[in-house]
Protein backbone atom coordinates (compact mmCIF):
# COMPACT_ATOMS: atom_id res chain seq x y z
CA UNK A 1 0.00 0.00 0.00
CA UNK A 2 1.29 3.17 -1.08
CA UNK A 3 1.01 6.87 0.72
CA UNK A 4 -1.20 8.05 -1.79
CA UNK A 5 -3.73 5.23 -0.84
CA UNK A 6 -3.57 5.77 3.20
CA UNK A 7 -3.94 9.92 1.80
CA UNK A 8 -6.10 10.44 -0.02
CA UNK A 9 -5.92 14.27 -1.93
CA UNK A 10 -9.23 15.29 -1.09
CA UNK A 11 -11.78 13.78 1.57
CA UNK A 12 -15.66 13.84 0.11
CA UNK A 13 -17.03 13.87 3.29
CA UNK A 14 -15.13 17.01 4.38
CA UNK A 15 -16.34 18.32 0.82
CA UNK A 16 -19.96 17.91 2.12
CA UNK A 17 -19.42 20.21 5.05
CA UNK A 18 -17.45 22.59 3.58
CA UNK A 19 -20.59 23.13 0.99
CA UNK A 20 -22.98 23.05 3.75
CA UNK A 21 -20.97 25.33 6.01
CA UNK A 22 -20.37 28.36 2.63
CA UNK A 23 -24.67 27.75 2.17
CA UNK A 24 -24.80 28.36 5.92
CA UNK A 25 -22.82 31.33 5.95
CA UNK A 26 -25.06 32.54 3.16
CA UNK A 27 -27.79 32.15 4.64
CA UNK A 28 -26.56 34.21 7.51
CA UNK A 29 -25.67 36.95 5.61
CA UNK A 30 -28.67 37.22 3.65
CA UNK A 31 -30.60 36.74 6.89
CA UNK A 32 -28.83 39.47 8.36
CA UNK A 33 -29.13 41.54 5.56
CA UNK A 34 -33.40 41.42 5.14
CA UNK A 35 -33.50 41.58 9.00
CA UNK A 36 -31.16 43.69 10.39
CA UNK A 37 -32.85 44.79 13.50
CA UNK A 38 -33.30 40.78 14.35
CA UNK A 39 -31.69 38.70 16.60
CA UNK A 40 -30.30 35.89 14.56
CA UNK A 41 -30.70 33.27 16.95
CA UNK A 42 -34.82 34.20 17.11
CA UNK A 43 -35.00 35.11 13.49
CA UNK A 44 -33.33 31.44 12.58
CA UNK A 45 -35.78 29.70 15.41
CA UNK A 46 -38.59 31.18 14.10
CA UNK A 47 -37.51 29.85 10.44
CA UNK A 48 -36.99 26.40 11.50
CA UNK A 49 -40.22 26.40 13.31
CA UNK A 50 -42.27 27.91 10.85
CA UNK A 51 -41.04 25.92 7.77
CA UNK A 52 -40.40 22.54 9.57
CA UNK A 53 -43.84 22.22 11.71
CA UNK A 54 -47.05 23.70 9.47
CA UNK A 55 -48.87 23.70 12.46
CA UNK A 56 -47.19 25.26 14.39
CA UNK A 57 -48.67 28.49 16.31
CA UNK A 58 -46.03 31.07 16.45
CA UNK A 59 -45.68 31.17 20.01
CA UNK A 60 -42.81 33.83 21.06
CA UNK A 61 -41.85 35.64 23.27
CA UNK A 62 -40.62 39.22 21.75
CA UNK A 63 -38.23 41.74 23.55
CA UNK A 64 -38.84 45.14 21.48
CA UNK A 65 -35.53 47.40 22.37
CA UNK A 66 -36.85 51.50 21.77
CA UNK A 67 -33.62 54.02 21.35
CA UNK A 68 -33.34 55.56 25.16
CA UNK A 69 -35.10 58.64 25.77
CA UNK A 70 -36.52 59.18 22.72
CA UNK A 71 -39.70 57.41 22.25
CA UNK A 72 -42.42 57.33 24.88
CA UNK A 73 -42.39 53.50 26.40
CA UNK A 74 -45.73 53.61 27.44
CA UNK A 75 -47.46 55.09 24.40
CA UNK A 76 -45.22 51.70 22.74
CA UNK A 77 -46.74 49.54 25.53
CA UNK A 78 -50.35 50.86 24.57
CA UNK A 79 -50.12 50.44 20.30
CA UNK A 80 -48.58 46.63 21.51
CA UNK A 81 -51.78 45.98 23.61
CA UNK A 82 -53.82 47.78 20.62
CA UNK A 83 -51.95 45.46 18.16
CA UNK A 84 -51.78 41.96 19.45
CA UNK A 85 -54.31 42.43 22.78
CA UNK A 86 -51.46 41.04 24.83
CA UNK A 87 -49.92 43.29 28.06
CA UNK A 88 -46.65 44.02 27.19
CA UNK A 89 -44.01 44.52 30.39
CA UNK A 90 -41.13 47.47 30.87
CA UNK A 91 -37.55 46.60 31.29
CA UNK A 92 -34.83 48.92 31.94
CA UNK A 93 -37.28 51.75 30.09
CA UNK A 94 -37.10 50.74 26.57
CA UNK A 95 -37.79 47.23 25.99
CA UNK A 96 -41.04 46.02 25.97
CA UNK A 97 -41.01 42.01 26.48
CA UNK A 98 -44.53 40.53 25.31
CA UNK A 99 -45.34 36.50 24.77
CA UNK A 100 -47.26 36.36 21.86
CA UNK A 101 -48.84 33.62 19.05
CA UNK A 102 -48.99 33.71 15.44
CA UNK A 103 -46.21 35.57 14.82
CA UNK A 104 -44.33 34.44 12.28
CA UNK A 105 -41.81 35.99 9.94
CA UNK A 106 -43.78 37.73 7.82
CA UNK A 107 -45.90 39.29 10.64
CA UNK A 108 -42.42 40.13 11.95
CA UNK A 109 -41.41 42.00 9.17
CA UNK A 110 -44.89 43.92 9.59
CA UNK A 111 -43.94 44.95 12.88
CA UNK A 112 -40.53 46.62 12.01
CA UNK A 113 -42.67 48.01 9.22
CA UNK A 114 -45.48 49.19 10.95
CA UNK A 115 -43.19 50.83 14.17
CA UNK A 116 -39.94 52.11 12.46
CA UNK A 117 -38.70 53.38 15.74
CA UNK A 118 -37.82 49.46 16.53
CA UNK A 119 -34.27 49.61 17.46
CA UNK A 120 -33.60 45.54 17.97
CA UNK A 121 -35.74 42.55 18.37
CA UNK A 122 -34.69 39.84 20.44
CA UNK A 123 -36.33 36.87 22.55
CA UNK A 124 -37.08 33.46 21.79
CA UNK A 125 -39.69 31.10 19.41
CA UNK A 126 -40.45 27.88 21.53
CA UNK A 127 -42.23 24.75 19.49
CA UNK A 128 -45.09 24.58 22.17
CA UNK A 129 -47.99 27.16 23.00
CA UNK A 130 -47.49 26.39 26.56
CA UNK A 131 -44.36 26.69 26.77
CA UNK A 132 -44.36 30.26 25.24
CA UNK A 133 -46.87 31.52 28.03
CA UNK A 134 -44.72 30.37 31.10
CA UNK A 135 -42.21 32.60 32.77
CA UNK B 1 -13.24 50.59 5.64
CA UNK B 2 -14.88 48.26 8.34
CA UNK B 3 -12.43 48.80 11.54
CA UNK B 4 -13.09 44.82 12.48
CA UNK B 5 -12.25 42.38 9.55
CA UNK B 6 -13.87 39.47 11.66
CA UNK B 7 -16.70 40.26 14.13
CA UNK B 8 -16.63 36.67 15.08
CA UNK B 9 -13.53 36.62 16.77
CA UNK B 10 -15.37 39.30 19.35
CA UNK B 11 -16.96 36.90 21.11
CA UNK B 12 -16.24 36.18 24.83
CA UNK B 13 -13.92 39.04 24.55
CA UNK B 14 -13.71 42.00 27.04
CA UNK B 15 -15.28 45.42 26.43
CA UNK B 16 -14.33 48.38 27.76
CA UNK B 17 -15.49 52.04 27.63
CA UNK B 18 -13.33 55.26 26.39
CA UNK B 19 -12.96 55.66 30.13
CA UNK B 20 -11.12 52.27 30.45
CA UNK B 21 -13.83 50.91 32.58
CA UNK B 22 -15.14 47.04 32.04
CA UNK B 23 -18.79 46.98 30.87
CA UNK B 24 -18.82 43.01 30.39
CA UNK B 25 -18.24 40.68 27.57
CA UNK B 26 -19.31 40.17 24.23
CA UNK B 27 -21.87 37.40 23.66
CA UNK B 28 -22.94 38.03 20.96
CA UNK B 29 -22.14 39.59 16.88
CA UNK B 30 -25.74 41.00 14.72
CA UNK B 31 -26.08 43.16 12.06
CA UNK B 32 -25.62 46.05 13.64
CA UNK B 33 -24.97 45.70 17.08
CA UNK B 34 -22.43 43.23 19.53
CA UNK B 35 -24.40 42.65 22.54
CA UNK B 36 -22.19 42.64 25.56
CA UNK B 37 -23.74 40.89 28.75
CA UNK B 38 -22.11 41.60 32.28
CA UNK B 39 -22.61 39.63 35.58
CA UNK B 40 -23.41 35.95 35.57
CA UNK B 41 -26.41 35.33 36.84
CA UNK B 42 -28.85 38.31 35.47
CA UNK B 43 -26.72 39.41 33.18
CA UNK B 44 -27.38 43.28 32.28
CA UNK B 45 -27.10 43.39 28.51
CA UNK B 46 -26.58 46.04 26.32
CA UNK B 47 -26.97 46.05 22.13
CA UNK B 48 -24.03 48.50 21.29
CA UNK B 49 -23.79 49.62 17.55
CA UNK B 50 -20.87 48.20 15.93
CA UNK B 51 -19.73 51.64 15.30
CA UNK B 52 -19.24 52.57 18.14
CA UNK B 53 -16.30 49.99 18.42
CA UNK B 54 -13.21 51.95 18.29
CA UNK B 55 -10.80 49.01 18.13
CA UNK B 56 -9.90 45.61 18.74
CA UNK B 57 -6.36 45.17 20.42
CA UNK B 58 -4.46 42.22 22.66
CA UNK B 59 -7.54 40.85 23.00
CA UNK B 60 -10.00 43.85 24.20
CA UNK B 61 -12.62 45.82 22.71
CA UNK B 62 -12.55 49.80 23.20
CA UNK B 63 -15.82 51.77 22.50
CA UNK B 64 -15.79 55.16 21.64
CA UNK B 65 -18.24 56.25 24.55
CA UNK B 66 -17.36 56.37 28.17
CA UNK B 67 -19.20 54.46 30.42
CA UNK B 68 -22.15 56.56 31.48
CA UNK B 69 -23.19 56.88 28.00
CA UNK B 70 -23.58 52.94 27.78
CA UNK B 71 -25.25 52.84 31.10
CA UNK B 72 -27.60 55.51 29.72
CA UNK B 73 -28.25 54.56 25.93
CA UNK B 74 -27.40 50.86 25.55
CA UNK B 75 -29.01 48.74 28.35
CA UNK B 76 -31.95 46.74 27.55
CA UNK B 77 -32.13 44.02 29.26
Amino acid sequence: MTEKDILPTQNPASSNASKLKLRYRELLRESAALYPKVDQRLLLDILKFETSYSDWEGSVMLKLVYPADKVDIHSKKDWIYSRFQRAASIEEDRTLRVKLIRMYLGDLESLLSDDSDIEYITGSATLSPTDAYST
Amino acid sequence: MDKIQNWQELINKPVFSSDEKEIGIISDVQAIYVIVSSGSITPDKYNIPKKSVNKFENGVVSLDVDQKYVEDNYGFE
